[in-house]
C-alpha cells in the first residue's frame, strides 16, 4: 500500500488513468509507473471504481440542494416550474404549471432564512389565515405548504406589471387613474382588516396593476392582529420594508391596520408624484392633486395612528365612489372588461364572498338552510338519503362562497330536536332567511327528488324546482343532479357565478361512508365522543374524498383529550382542505391552533366560525377556551350572548358548565348559582350541575344552603365523577379560600372521609381518588396527597392533570427533583395544562419570575381544566382568591 | 414532524454562534470543534427523536437534519455569505458522526445478528445502510483524511448533506472539476478499502 508520502503522485496518476480510455490505460499511463507499490495502489484503485453498488452509489440521502431542482423535486407531483421570476428579499418567485388544472400559477418559495425565522407551524397557520381572505382585489392562495423543508405558497397567474415596474415605467401616476388603484388596494386592505388581518408590507413591489385595477399581492407572511409580530425576533430583525413602514412598525411597536394606512399613504403620494418614498421634496399640491385627496393621504401619514384614518374602510370611504367621491381632472375608464378578468380569476377558487348586485334576480335572505328531504318511498332502509341529500346540498352552497349557509349539523340536530318539525318551525329553530326543503320518491322502480324553495321570513314558496329522475341504484348520480339543478337556480336568480363554480367536491360520498358519518354525528351530539370518533373515521376510510368526518373526528379526540389522534386527523383532512367549506376549514384551523397551543390563534379562527355558523358549536367553543386562556371575563360575554335553546345549544349541558365557570371566574357567584341551578333543573341527570351548585354555595359563604345541598348530593348513588365527595371538595375549596379556613378546612375533613369510605366499599376507583388527592392537598396534606397522585399517574401516565398534581405535592415536601421528575417531559402538544404546572412548581420553589413568566405563557396555550384546578393553583401561585387577579 | 421540545433544547444561542465563528474565521481552530459540538447535540436529539419513533421503524431523513441544523444555526441571525460554507461543513461532519454513532450503538447490540440495517429514507427512496458498512465507511474516511483532508469533506457534504457539485465547490473554494476528481479519487480509494 502507497504511504501517505506518495498520496499525491496516486492521486494524480489515477486521475490521468481515468481520463483515458480503459483500452489505453496500461499503454498510457500504468506502464508508465516506476514504483510498483503506486502502480498496485492506482490499480487497485481503478478496479474499486468500477463497483457499481457501493454505500456511496445509493441514492444520496438528500436532495441535491440547487435551489430550484430542490423546488422542482419536492412540488413536482403537482407544479412543473417553468421560469424563475425573480428572487426578493425573502422568498423567490417562480412560474410554474400546475398540473391538475393546466394552468400558470406564481409559486414563492421562502429562502431557508426567512423560513427558519418564521418556523413552518407559524408559516402555514400564517398561511391559513391568510388563505381567508377572499376579495377582489387580493390575488388568492390556491395552495401553500411544507415540502422537504421548503416553505411555499401558490398565487394564480396573473397578467399585469407590478406597480414598482410601471411606476419605474411611467414615473408618477395621473391623479384619475392613480384614485382608481389606490381604492383597489384600500379596498383590499379593508378586507383584510375586516377579517383581522394586517398586511404589514404593503409596497409597489406587492401590488400587481392590469389596465386600471390593482390586486393585493402577498398576504403570505401578513399577519393576524392577535398574533404575536413574527417579524420582530429577539434579535431585532424587523421585516418589512424602509420608507413603506409606518413609525410603530419600525421601532417595533404594536402594528395594526393603520400602520397599513400609513404605507398606503406612502404609497399614494409615490404614485401621485413620482418621487420614491424617501424623498418627499415635491409637494402633492405642485403636482395638481386634487385637495381632498391630497388631504387625505395627508392624514394617512400622520406620525400618531391614531389620527390617520382607521382602515382601509375608511380610506375608501374617504375615496367615495368614483362618480361621487374626490373629484378628478379625468374620467375613469369603464373597469368592465377588467372587472369580468377579475371575476374569472377569483371565481376559480370559488370563494369569492363579495355579492355582486343581483341581476335583477330575487333577493335571498341570509343564511340558508337545507332542511333533510322527506322519505316519500314507503322504503325505510332509504331514510338515510334524505339526510345525505340535505348535507350535500349544504355543502353544494358553502362551496360557492356566495352566500351564507347554515352548517348541516346545526340544521340536523335541529330536526332531531323537534322531531321532524314543519318547515318553517325548523327555519325559525335555524334562525333561517330561506329554506330550501324536498322530498324523494319512487316513480316506476325509479327514484324522483324534487326541492322547493321558501322563504322563511316572508312566508312563501320562492320556487318548486323541477324533479331529478334517477334509477334506483345510482343514487349518487341523482343526487349530483339535484345539486346541479340547485346550483343552476341560485346561479339564475342570485349569482350567475354560482353555476360555473367548479363542484370542489365533485361527487357526493359514499352511502357507506355517509352511513357512517350520519351514525358519527348522533353520538357526537350524545357526546359519545370515542364512539363517534369510530365511525366518523370509519366514514373517512369508507371514502377518502369526503373529509369532513376528519375534522369531527378531530373535535371528538379533542373532547377527550387525545391530542395525538387529532394531530393526525387534522395533517390528514389538511390535505383536502379545498374541499371544504369555509366553515370546517375555520374548524381545522381553530384545531390546529388548539393544539399547537397558540391560544390567541385559535380564538381568531373561532371568531370567525363562530361568524360564519352563530347557531353552531363554534361560539360555545370560543366561550370554552377564553376561559381556559383566563379571559372569563371575555369568555362570560360569549357564553351569555349564546341563546341556550336555539340550534345545537339546545340540549347541550356543557353549555351550563362553561357558563358557570365563566361567572365564578369573574366573581359573579350569585350569577353562577343561578346557572348552576338553571342546569340542574334542565338536565336532571347531569351530576356535575350539583358540583358547580356546591362550588357556587361555597363561593358565597352560604353554609345553610350548602348544607342543604350536600343532604341531597349524599343521597345520590356514588358511582359517579361528579360524587357527594366531589361536591364536598369543590365547596370547601371555595370556602377556605374566600371565607375561613376553618369552615373550609371543616368541609374537606368531611371529604376525606367520605371518599375514604367510598374507596373502601369500591377500591381503586380513579374518580374517588382523584378528589381524596384533591383534598389532601387543599388540607395541606402534601405526602398523602403524594401517595395518591403518584399512583394515579401510574395509572394513567398519559394525564398530565395527575402528573402535575403529584409533583407540586412532592414539591410542597420540599423535593424539587422529584418534583420535576414527576411532571416529566413536556407533552407534544395542549402544552398549557403542562406549563401551569411548571409556573406552579416554580412558584413553590420561591422563585416568582418565572412563575410568572411560566403562567402567562400557559394561559395563551390554553390550559385545559383550568376552570377546576384554579383553586389550587391560587393558593401555590400565592395569589389571592377573587375575580381576574391571575391576569 | 412535531415541534421540538421547547426551551431546554433550543437551538444554541446565536450570541455563541458569531462568537465562534469569528474566532474560526481568525483562524482558531478549536472553535470548529466548539461550533461541530453545538450542532451535533442537536441533530443527535433530532435523530433521536426520530430514531425513538415506532412508526418511523429506524428511519432517517439525514437530508432533513442537516438542513434543520443548518437552519437552527443560520436563523439566528448570525449567518452570512462567509459563514454558509462553514456552518453547512461542520452540518455535514456532524450528520456523519450522527449516523455512525448511531450505527456503532446498534452495532453493539447486534453485531452479529443479520439484518438489523440502518433505514435512510428521503422523500423519494428508502435506502438500506447495513450499519457494519456505515461504519467501515467512517474507518476509511478517517484514514482518508490522512491522506488528503480536502477528500473526506467532499464526501461528506455530498453523502451526508446531498450537495451537489457546484454547491461543494463553493463550500470548498475549489472548482467543480476538482470536486468531481475528488469525488471520484475518494470513492474508488474508499471502496478498494472497503470492499477488498
Amino acid at each position: 500500500m502507497a504511504g501517505d508520502s506518495n498520496w499525491d503522485e496516486v492521486e494524480r496518476l489515477f486521475d490521468a488513468a481515468l481520463a483515458v480510455d480503459r483500452t489505453d490505460r496500461d499503454a498510457h499511463v500504468l506502464s508508465r509507473i516506476t514504483s510498483e507499490e503506486i502502480r498496485s495502489e492506482v490499480e487497485a484503485m481503478l478496479a474499486a471504481s468500477d463497483r457499481a453498488n457501493g454505500i456511496l452509489d445509493r441514492p444520496r440521502l438528500a436532495p441535491p440542494a440547487s435551489a430550484r431542482e430542490q423546488v422542482q423535486r419536492a412540488l413536482a407531483e403537482r407544479y412543473t416550474i417553468t421560469e424563475v421570476l425573480g428572487r426578493g428579499g425573502s422568498a423567490t418567485v417562480y412560474r410554474a404549471t400546475e398540473h391538475k388544472h393546466n394552468r400558470t400559477v406564481v409559486l414563492k418559495v421562502l429562502h431557508p432564512e426567512v423560513a427558519a425565522l418564521v418556523g413552518v407551524q407559524r408559516f402555514l397557520s400564517e398561511v391559513r389565515i391568510a388563505a381567508q381572505l377572499s376579495h377582489p382585489h387580493i390575488l388568492p392562495l390556491i395552495d401553500s405548504g411544507e415540502v422537504d423543508g421548503l416553505l411555499y405558497y401558490v398565487m394564480p397567474h396573473q397578467e399585469g406589471e407590478t406597480l414598482r415596474a410601471r411606476l419605474e415605467r411611467q414615473g408618477a401616476i395621473p391623479a384619475g387613474e392613480a384614485i382608481g388603484l389606490l381604492r383597489d388596494v384600500a379596498d383590499a386592505l379593508g378586507a383584510a382588516h375586516a377579517a383581522g388581518i394586517v398586511h404589514r408590507d404593503l409596497k409597489p413591489d406587492n401590488i400587481l396593476c392590469a389596465g386600471d385595477h390593482a390586486w393585493l399581492l402577498d398576504f403570505g407572511i401578513a399577519l393576524g392582529e392577535e398574533g404575536r409580530d413574527l417579524r420582530q425576533t429577539g434579535e431585532g430583525i424587523v421585516v418589512g420594508t424602509l420608507g413603506y413602514m409606518s413609525p410603530e412598525q419600525a421601532r417595533g411597536g404594536m402594528v395594526g391596520p393603520a400602520s397599513d394606512v400609513y404605507a398606503w399613504g406612502v404609497l399614494a403620494r409615490e404614485m401621485l408624484t413620482g418621487q420614491g418614498p424617501l424623498e418627499t421634496s415635491t409637494s402633492l399640491q405642485s403636482r395638481g392633486v386634487p385637495a381632498a385627496l391630497a388631504a387625505l393621504v395627508t392624514r394617512s401619514l400622520e406620525k400618531d395612528p391614531a389620527l390617520r384614518p382607521a382602515s382601509g374602510t375608511e380610506l375608501v370611504a374617504q375615496l367615495g365612489t368614483p362618480a361621487k367621491g374626490i373629484p378628478t381632472t379625468e374620467r375613469r375608464s369603464t373597469p368592465r372588461v377588467v372587472w369580468v378578468a377579475a371575476a374569472a380569476l377569483v371565481m376559480a377558487l370559488g370563494v369569492w364572498w363579495t355579492k355582486r348586485d343581483a341581476a335583477g334576480g330575487d333577493e335571498l335572505s341570509m343564511p340558508i338552510a337545507v332542511a333533510p328531504l322527506r322519505n316519500e318511498t314507503g322504503d325505510t332502509t332509504l331514510a338515510i338519503w334524505g339526510r345525505m341529500a340535505g348535507d350535500w346540498l349544504t355543502q353544494g352552497l358553502h362551496e360557492t362562497g356566495l352566500v351564507r349557509v347554515v352548517p348541516w349539523p346545526s340544521v340536523r340536530y335541529a330536526t332531531e330536536q323537534l322531531g321532524s318539525p314543519a318547515s318553517d318551525a325548523l327555519a325559525r329553530e335555524v334562525g333561517a332567511g330561506t329554506l330550501i326543503s324536498g322530498a324523494y320518491y319512487l316513480t316506476e322502480g325509479r327514484i324522483g327528488f324534487r326541492l322547493d324553495v321558501m322563504d322563511a321570513r316572508k312566508g312563501g314558496l320562492i320556487i318548486s324546482l323541477p324533479p331529478v329522475v334517477a334509477p334506483r341504484e345510482s343514487l349518487e348520480v341523482a343526487l349530483r343532479d339535484v345539486r346541479q339543478r340547485l346550483m343552476g337556480w341560485v346561479a339564475v336568480s342570485y349569482d350567475e357565478r354560482a353555476s360555473a363554480l367548479p363542484g370542489l367536491a365533485s361527487h357526493p360520498p359514499t352511502f357507506a361512508a355517509y352511513q357512517s358519518f350520519d351514525r358519527g354525528l348522533a353520538l357526537y351530539n350524545e357526546q359519545e365522543y370515542a364512539a363517534a370518533a369510530t365511525e366518523f373515521r370509519q366514514a373517512w376510510i369508507a371514502d377518502s374524498s369526503f373529509a369532513v368526518p376528519l375534522i369531527y373526528a378531530a373535535m371528538a379526540h379533542w373532547n377527550q383529550s387525545d391530542v395525538t389522534w387529532v394531530d393526525t386527523l387534522i395533517t390528514t383532512a389538511s390535505r383536502f382542505r379545498h374541499t371544504l367549506s369555509e366553515y370546517d376549514q375555520r374548524q381545522l384551523d381553530y384545531l390546529s391552533a388548539l393544539l399547537e397551543g397558540d391560544g390567541a390563534r385559535a380564538l381568531v379562527a373561532g371568531r370567525r366560525a363562530a361568524e360564519i355558523a352563530p347557531e353552531s358549536r363554534a361560539a360555545y367553543h370560543l366561550g370554552r377556551d377564553l376561559i381556559a386562556m383566563d379571559r372569563a371575563a371575555e369568555g362570560r360575554q360569549v357564553l351569555e350572548g349564546i341563546n341556550p335553546d336555539r340550534g345545537l345549544m339546545k340540549g347541550w349541558p356543557s353549555y351550563w358548565t362553561q357558563l358557570t365557570h365563566a361567572r365564578h371566574l369573574t366573581g359573579a357567584h350569585a350569577a353562577e348559582r343561578d346557572a348552576a341551578r338553571e342546569m340542574r333543573k334542565r338536565f336532571p341527570d347531569s351530576r356535575v350541575a350539583w358540583v358547580l351548585e356546591a362550588r357556587a354555595s361555597g363561593a358565597l359563604g352560604q353554609t345553610a344552603a350548602l348544607d342543604s345541598l350536600l343532604a341531597q348530593t349524599a343521597a345520590l348513588p356514588a358511582g359517579t365523577y361528579w360524587s357527594h365527595g366531589g361536591a364536598l371538595v369543590a365547596a370547601g375549596e371555595e370556602l377556605f379560600v374566600h371565607h375561613d379556613s376553618v369552615t373550609g378546612r371543616r368541609y374537606l375533613e368531611k371529604a376525606v372521609t367520605w371518599l375514604q369510605q367510598a374507596l373502601r366499599s369500591e377500591p381503586g376507583r380513579r374518580d374517588h381518588r382523584y378528589w381524596l388527592g384533591s383534598a389532601y392537598y387543599d388540607l395541606a396534606r402534601w405526602s398523602d396527597a403524594d401517595t395518591v397522585f403518584t399512583s394515579l399517574s401510574r395509572d394513567l401516565p398519559e394525564r398530565v392533570v395527575h402528573r402535575g398534581l403529584a409533583a407540586v405535592s412532592r414539591a410542597r415536601m420540599g423535593d424539587t427533583a422529584g418534583a420535576a421528575e414527576q411532571l416529566g417531559p413536556a407533552p407534544s402538544h395542549a402544552l398549557g395544562e403542562y406549563t401551569l404546572f411548571k409556573s406552579r412548581l416554580a412558584a413553590i420553589a420561591g422563585d416568582t419570575a418565572t412563575a410568572r413568566t411560566l403562567r402567562l405563557q400557559a394561559l395563551s396555550e390554553v390550559a385545559n381544566g383550568w376552570a377546576w384546578v384554579h383553586a389550587s393553583a391560587f393558593r401555590d401561585l400565592g395569589l389571592p382568591a377573587g375575580p381576574a387577579v391571575f391576569r | 414532524m412535531t415541534p421540538a421540545p421547547r426551551s431546554d433544547s433550543g437551538a444554541p444561542g446565536s450570541g455563541a454562534v458569531t462568537g465562534l465563528l469569528n474566532r474560526l474565521r481568525s483562524g482558531d481552530e478549536d472553535a470548529e470543534t466548539e461550533l461541530y459540538g453545538l450542532v451535533y447535540g442537536d441533530l443527535e436529539r433530532a435523530a433521536s427523536a426520530l430514531l425513538r419513533r415506532e412508526r418511523a421503524a429506524h428511519t432517517l431523513q439525514p437530508g432533513d437534519l442537516v438542513n434543520e441544523a443548518y437552519l437552527r444555526l443560520a436563523g439566528g441571525g448570525v449567518t452570512d455569505a462567509t459563514n454558509r460554507p462553514h456552518l453547512i461543513a461542520i452540518a455535514a461532519r456532524a450528520m456523519r458522526f450522527v449516523l455512525v454513532d448511531h450505527a456503532r450503538r446498534r452495532g453493539a447490540v447486534k453485531r452479529k445478528s443479520v439484518g438489523a440495517p440502518v433505514r435512510i429514507t428521503n422523500a423519494e427512496v428508502a435506502v438500506e445502510l447495513d450499519f457494519v458498512e456505515l461504519l467501515a465507511l467512517d474507518d476509511a474516511l478517517e484514514r482518508l483524511g490522512k491522506r488528503n483532508p480536502r477528500l473526506p469533506k467532499v464526501v461528506e457534504l455530498r453523502f451526508f448533506a446531498g450537495l451537489n457539485e457546484e454547491e461543494i465547490a463553493e463550500i470548498l473554494g475549489v472548482t467543480s472539476r476538482t470536486v468531481q476528481r475528488d469525488w471520484a479519487t475518494a470513492r474508488a480509494w474508499l471502496y478498494k478499502e472497503m470492499y477488498p
